[in-house]
């Protein structure tokens, strides 16, 4: 057993400079293929640059200007420890 | 999104001319590429049915012609927004056009992993393709190395390595077009990679499409753009902070206003002189009379109407443009973000409402950047509102009326009039976001690129091709319109022997004298006696009667038929009123602007006696003033910018439905007051 651990939150309440990867994306419609092409979509990582709404993050070596309430539908997975 | 590959289809490589589209994301340096390859032989137009820009150009390639067709930016291809759709058509040869011979996607090889997406997605299709590696003076500089020939084998389709900013590298790439162009048998095979990431189905589409650039992107390049990131993410600590950022966006701002003013105001003042100096020479080698006066006051006055748009609109695209090079505009419109989002418009909406208050006319053409259709329609719709300078002499006509000789005074009005329309601009964005064009604004999504140089060509072609598609589109509807103006206020004529019935008897002796002294030569005699002539003249044309028919609408603001006269003529462009209020009371168009006008209006009474412009009405028409659509040019602009007469009607009518009510309310306020 490691000592690994595994949380899942959104995006928005990422802290900064921690990397995450993303697990899926819950925005409806027009939204949701926009996060895609933008490469905020399941499997990436992703970093908070700058908290705050609007915030920014850096997605596939990107800095990209988000709102909080599109980041509070991308859900991500921190590991911890190990 | 089935694969095409299967469909040999090159319709267009058996007309004369190939087309070639050009796609790439935002920010790659795509517009810059398209100058240099086609030159300054660009034309601008709409895709079908839409409002969304298409610029066409060419080049030759081999002795032939060769059309290139700007697709919009985007970062991939799946349907969705209009542009997507525009571009899939396009490529796919849907809507009845020809399929294009070839694809030339443009790359930012300094942010391969994210454009790789795209160049994914297009090279789906079955249509050739050839990848520009663009900005490699950055790489370079950089230490970064992009390999364009295992990246080409990754692809399976030709990769060359350019800079569009300075030229290096576009021998070889029109080489490869060429060579491209005359490969027969279509689009290549996908390797295996790309295919296998294609065929895959379901949710994870997308990841699937990003694992594989990222795993093409890894290998093709080694090194980073370390510096330009860390350079960039330390800029943007300072400019998208909350408090510093906005400060330094208001300062940007300050500086673009004072620019737009300062740039404009010579070239302004040049075309106005320039085209008086051909009136006076036209005017003196054409005999007096009807062609005359159509020619002088109708052409030229008209040609004058439209081209003295031009200095403000180069003007505010060269900036604008020079802005989005260096990528500040971005970060504009993150901070300007959460502050718009208060009356629901995104914060790229900041821009075109500043600039608005020098013109709304380029104004209106910048609102393009704001993708959504619906903010985009409303920033349109309110923009007019904001105090553009041609309100200005009406308001320095008002505020000398009622002020004169109290600069304190004056200069608060100036700065209410600003705040109403500001108000009035926020306020009707919040409640159409809310009635007509409800529904969710788009949250911000949106790229923040490296900063960078920006370049003073794309500059320099961005103003031109901004000036090019004013004149072309909107110049013929302004002009048109106001020859019909000049023609309202100039028929029916009034004959000479029942002008001199209508002037009143003590004035006769005077005006006879004047005319005969003019029929003599003498000039001055013969403006006197034009000025004298004037009002009557006004009376009996057209505009003097419909002023008199709509008295009774406008009386309750506070207007006689002679204050209407100057609201219609002034329809065509608010500063009209000040010349034909000096035509109405006889001061004579030389004399607008001067103490003359202001005391020849303070002299005004009304029927019973009370001075026509009492502080009620001098009130009431300028909140009139602040708030109407009074402007021919901002017009037939929302037409080319919406393709809709109907929005451009729509806008008219509620703008001249506020001014009039809110002119109404004070008027009947102050009189209630006792004011005046």
């Amino acid at each position: 057993m490691n000592m690994q651990s595994v949380f899942t939150i959104d995006l928005g309440g990422l802290p900064e400079a921690v990397p995450a990867r993303i697990g899926s994306i819950e925005a409806a419609g027009p939204d949701h293929v926009r996060l895609e092409v933008m490469g905020l979509c399941p499997g990436r990582i992703v970093e908070v640059v700058q908290a705050g709404d609007p915030m920014i993050v850096r997605v596939l070596g990107t800095r990209i200007g988000l709102a909080a309430s599109l980041a509070r539908s991308v859900r991500v997975d921190v590991v911890c420890g190990g | 999104m089935a694969t095409l590959t299967g469909r040999h289809l090159t319709e267009s490589t058996h007309t004369a001319r190939p087309v070639v589209a050009l796609i790439g994301n935002p920010n790659t340096g795509k517009t810059t590429l398209f100058n240099r390859l086609t030159g300054l032989r660009a034309k601008t137009a709409n895709f079908p049915g839409t409002t969304l820009e298409r610029r066409l150009g060419s080049l030759i390639l081999g002795g032939r012609r060769v059309e290139v067709e700007d697709l919009p930016g985007l970062y991939g291809l799946t349907a969705g927004s209009l542009e997507e759709n525009v571009a899939r058509d396009a490529l796919l040869g849907d809507g009845g056009r020809p399929r294009p011979a070839a694809a030339l996607v443009v790359v930012d090889q300094t942010n391969l992993a994210r454009n790789l997406y795209l160049v994914s997605q297009v090279r789906e299709l079955a249509v050739p393709v050839l990848v520009a590696l663009n900005m490699s003076d950055l790489a370079g500089s950089e230490g970064l190395r992009v390999d364009a020939q295992a990246l080409s084998l990754e692809l399976g389709a030709p990769v060359v390595a350019v800079s569009a900013r300075t030229g290096e590298g576009m021998t070889p790439l029109r080489a490869a077009l060429e060579a491209l162009l005359a490969a027969p048998g279509g689009a290549k095979a996908l390797p295996a990679p790309l295919a296998a990431c294609a065929s895959c189905t379901g949710c994870h589409r997308s990841s699937a499409r990003f694992d594989w650039a990222e795993d093409v992107a890894g290998r093709a390049s080694s090194g980073a753009p370390h510096m330009s990131a860390q350079r960039t993410a330390r800029i943007d600590r300072l400019l998208t902070h909350p408090a510093a950022g906005l400060s330094f966006f208001a300062l940007v701002m300050a500086g673009l206003f004072v620019a737009l003013f300062a740039l404009t105001e010579p070239a302004m003042s040049a075309i106005e002189s320039a085209l008086a100096w051909l009136g006076g020479q036209v005017g003196s080698w054409l005999p007096a009379g009807d062609l005359r006066s159509f020619v002088v006051d109708g052409v030229i006055a008209g040609v004058g109407g439209v081209l003295v748009f031009l200095p403000q609109i180069c003007v505010l695209f060269f900036l604008l443009s020079l802005l989005e090079d260096t990528g500040y505009l971005a970060r504009a419109a993150f901070v300007m973000d959460r502050l718009m989002g208060k009356v629901g418009l995104p914060g790229k909406a900041f821009v075109p409402m500043l600039s608005a208050h020098a013109c709304a006319v380029p104004a209106l053409m910048s609102a393009r950047v704001i993708e959504d259709r619906r903010d985009r329609l409303v920033t349109i719709l309110v923009l007019p509102l904001l105090t553009c300078s041609a309100r200005l002499p009406v308001y320095a006509m008002v505020t000398a009326l009622l002020f004169s000789g109290r600069p304190l005074a004056g200069g608060l009005v100036f700065a209410a009039c600003y705040g109403l329309g500001a108000a009035a601009a926020l306020a009707t964005a919040w409640l159409f976001k809310r009635t007509l064009l409800r529904g969710e604004s788009r949250p911000l999504l949106l790229e923040l690129p490296t900063y960078k140089l920006p370049s003073l060509r794309s500059a320099v072609l961005a103003a031109a091709d901004r000036g090019a598609v004013f004149l072309r589109n909107a110049g013929t509807v302004i002009l048109l319109l106001s020859i019909a103006m000049w023609a309202l206020s100039t028929y029916p004529k009034l004959p000479h022997d029942r002008l001199v019935e209508r002037v009143p008897e003590a004035a006769r002796a005077e005006l006879r004298a004047l005319q005969e002294a003019a029929a003599a030569g003498d000039a001055t005699a013969a403006s006197r006696a034009a000025a004298l002539a004037g009002p009557f003249r006004l009376e009996h044309a057209l505009a003097g009667r419909i002023g008199k028919l709509i008295e009774p609408v406008f009386l309750p603001l506070g207007f006689d038929w002679r204050i209407d006269i100057g609201v219609l003529s002034s329809f065509a462009a608010r500063e009209t009123l000040v010349s034909t209020l000096s035509v109405v009371f006889a001061v004579g168009e030389d004399g607008a602007g001067s103490a003359a006008l202001r005391d020849a209006l303070r002299a005004q009474v009304r029927p019973d006696g009370t001075p026509l412009f009492g502080v009620p009405t001098a009130c009431s028409l300028l909140v009139f003033f602040a708030l109407a659509m009074q402007c021919l040019a901002t017009l037939a602009v929302t037409r080319r910018e919406t393709g809709s007469w109907r929005l451009a009607a729509f806008q008219f009518a509620y703008m001249t439905s506020l001014a009039y009510g809110a002119a109404l309310v004070t008027y009947q306020a102050l009189r209630l007051l006792g004011v005046g």
